[in-house]
């Protein structure tokens, strides 16, 4: 068992693990989880839970006396719960909670409710930790509970109360924010909703009330009929589904302000439909990518699209539309390329860091348009700098380079004040110096009746 | 029995509180349900519903249950 390539991120449950072979993930079932695995699959709640798109699928490819493995659907981008919007976490929130209920009215329950058990795959949230089932017995308090309420409900209250920020908190509490400390953070007013009271307050009294009743067999019995704890879950779902965010945030219409008319606007679009196919790509990450409006040019040309953004209004409106129109192959992204999400936990690859799982996920081509300017002048980034990080990504860079001449490089060198001169360096002849160095020349366009030129660029070979 | 799966902690507090929550959530259930048959009488218009509802709506195979 040692032998295996087991993956960083699977150790804290007994019941077994994942490890990789060859580039495909594995999940290894132990003997102390067989009785409870050879019951799902017996009873066909597995393939009821594929079925309704609540759990990664997965196959049985072996099966022994010291162990089963299983082979799931492979997941080709994994995304944390500090790189989703407000509506992201959300849906990953009640996704759980939809999974719990229906556990319950067969005969199961969940038995860890942590956010980390849901990523992202064809545009939804999705369950991915098929070990983490157990039976359910009558009158049995949910096990996972407190879990569930540090993990999903306490960041979406903060996120409420003090805005987008709030749900990168699981980046400090990887285990989930204390209830406590939610309490008190929260304003006094929600102590009056029946639903944060219960939830929030007394759960947080009681917690560290009976802190110190640990020994298994002397802890209090409670008994909790099964309507009860469907109670909670429906009342959480509602409550959860009616959370609304009040936050603006300046990239809001963004389109609306830009430096394009409608001619160059439909040129650009053409420009990189004509340059994605000609490098024959179909798996494209667009950094800055703000409501995904560029992504969606090569939607019918791609299998895959991460579209990152630093703010995450945009990022929510990205994630509306994927849900409105139905959009399995863009995944939307809370995401700053100068400060990218590190990893963390166990050795510091509990969870992966972002560029770490962007070069593991071998995208063909990354987009940066509009961007430049915002990484050299307000992230003060030298072009070398930002060429190398980008040719450590993909091999293809289709990026545009907004001119001094632009009304907001202009903006932004302005806000500069007596330092502006420190920036005389920002021009298209520097910038295509300095990217050479990393990347070959492919295309140059510049767009009519603007200050910008688009680039099509290939890295160069080291 | 399944004791032994259980890795971390769930809180006996935690647990021993699910029964007021209970009442907390028949509260919020209770008042949710008056509103949304107040908002059906006057006719509020509904937002379109992206996210979708607690209930698995099961496929006609499964009506063996």
């Amino acid at each position: 068992m040692q032998t295996k390539n087991r993956h960083s991120s699977s150790f804290r449950d007994p019941s077994g693990y994942v490890f990789t072979n060859q580039g495909q993930v594995f999940r290894q079932v132990n003997p102390i989880y067989f009785e409870q695995y050879n019951s799902l699959k017996g009873s066909g709640f597995y393939e009821k839970l594929f079925k309704a798109g609540l759990l990664i699928p997965h196959e049985e490819t072996e099966s022994t006396q010291t162990g089963v493995t299983l082979k799931p659907e492979n997941i080709s981008f994994f995304s944390y719960p500090y790189e989703w919007s407000f509506n992201q976490y959300k849906h990953a929130a009640l996704h759980t909670l939809k999974l719990q209920k229906y556990c319950l009215q067969n005969g199961y329950s969940l038995k860890d409710a942590t956010a980390f058990n849901i990523t992202y795959q064809k545009g939804k949230p999705i369950f991915v930790d098929t070990l983490s089932f157990d039976f359910y017995n009558e009158g049995e308090p949910w096990r996972a509970y407190k879990q569930f309420l540090m993990h999903f409900f306490a960041p979406l209250l903060l996120a409420k109360y003090y805005g987008n920020d709030m749900l990168k908190i699981m980046l400090q509490y990887i285990d989930g924010v204390p209830l406590g400390k939610v309490a008190k953070m929260l304003p006094f007013k929600c102590r009056f909703s029946p639903v944060l009271y219960t939830n929030i307050y007394l759960t947080a009294k009681y917690d560290s009330k009976y802190s110190s009743d640990k020994e298994s067999g002397k802890e209090k019995k409670v008994n909790i009929p099964k309507e009860s704890q469907i109670k909670i879950l429906d009342s959480l779902y509602n409550y959860i589904k009616d959370l609304e965010l009040n936050e603006k945030t300046e990239w809001k219409d963004y389109y609306s302000v830009t430096n394009y008319d409608a001619d160059s606007f439909a040129y650009k679009k053409d420009l990189i439909r004509k340059w994605y196919q000609g490098i024959n790509a179909d798996k494209l990450i667009d950094f800055g990518g703000n409501d995904g409006t560029f992504s969606r040019v090569l939607k019918d040309l791609s299998n895959e699209i991460l579209v990152t953004d630093i703010d995450p209004n945009a990022v929510d409106q990205n994630y509306v539309e994927v849900l409105k129109q139905k959009e399995t192959n863009i995944l939307p992204l809370v995401s700053d390329l100068v400060n990218p999400v590190p990893g963390i936990g166990l050795n510091n690859t509990e969870r992966d860091s972002l560029l770490d799982r962007i070069k593991n996920a071998n995208y063909d081509v990354a987009m940066a348009l509009a961007l430049i300017h915002h990484i050299s002048l307000t992230g003060n980034v030298p072009f070398d700098m930002s060429a190398k990080l980008f040719a450590s990504l993909t091999p293809y860079l289709i990026i545009e380079f907004p001119d001094r001449e632009d009304s907001w490089v202009d903006f932004l060198l302005k806000s500069k004040r007596e330092f502006k001169n420190h920036f005389d360096g920002y021009n298209l002849t520097n910038f295509e110096k300095e990217y050479s160095v990393y990347f070959d020349v492919l295309e140059k366009q510049k767009i009519p009746n603007t200050h910008r030129t688009m680039f099509l660029l290939k890295r160069k070979q080291v | 029995m399944s004791h032994i799966l259980l890795y971390f902690d769930p809180g006996t507090g935690a647990l021993i509180v699910q029964f007021l929550v209970a009442i907390g959530a028949s509260i919020a259930l209770f008042y949710k349900r008056i509103s949304m048959k107040l908002k059906s009488i006057f006719g509020k218009k509904q937002e379109e519903d992206l996210l979708g509802d607690i209930d698995i709506e099961e496929k006609s195979d499964a009506d063996k249950e």
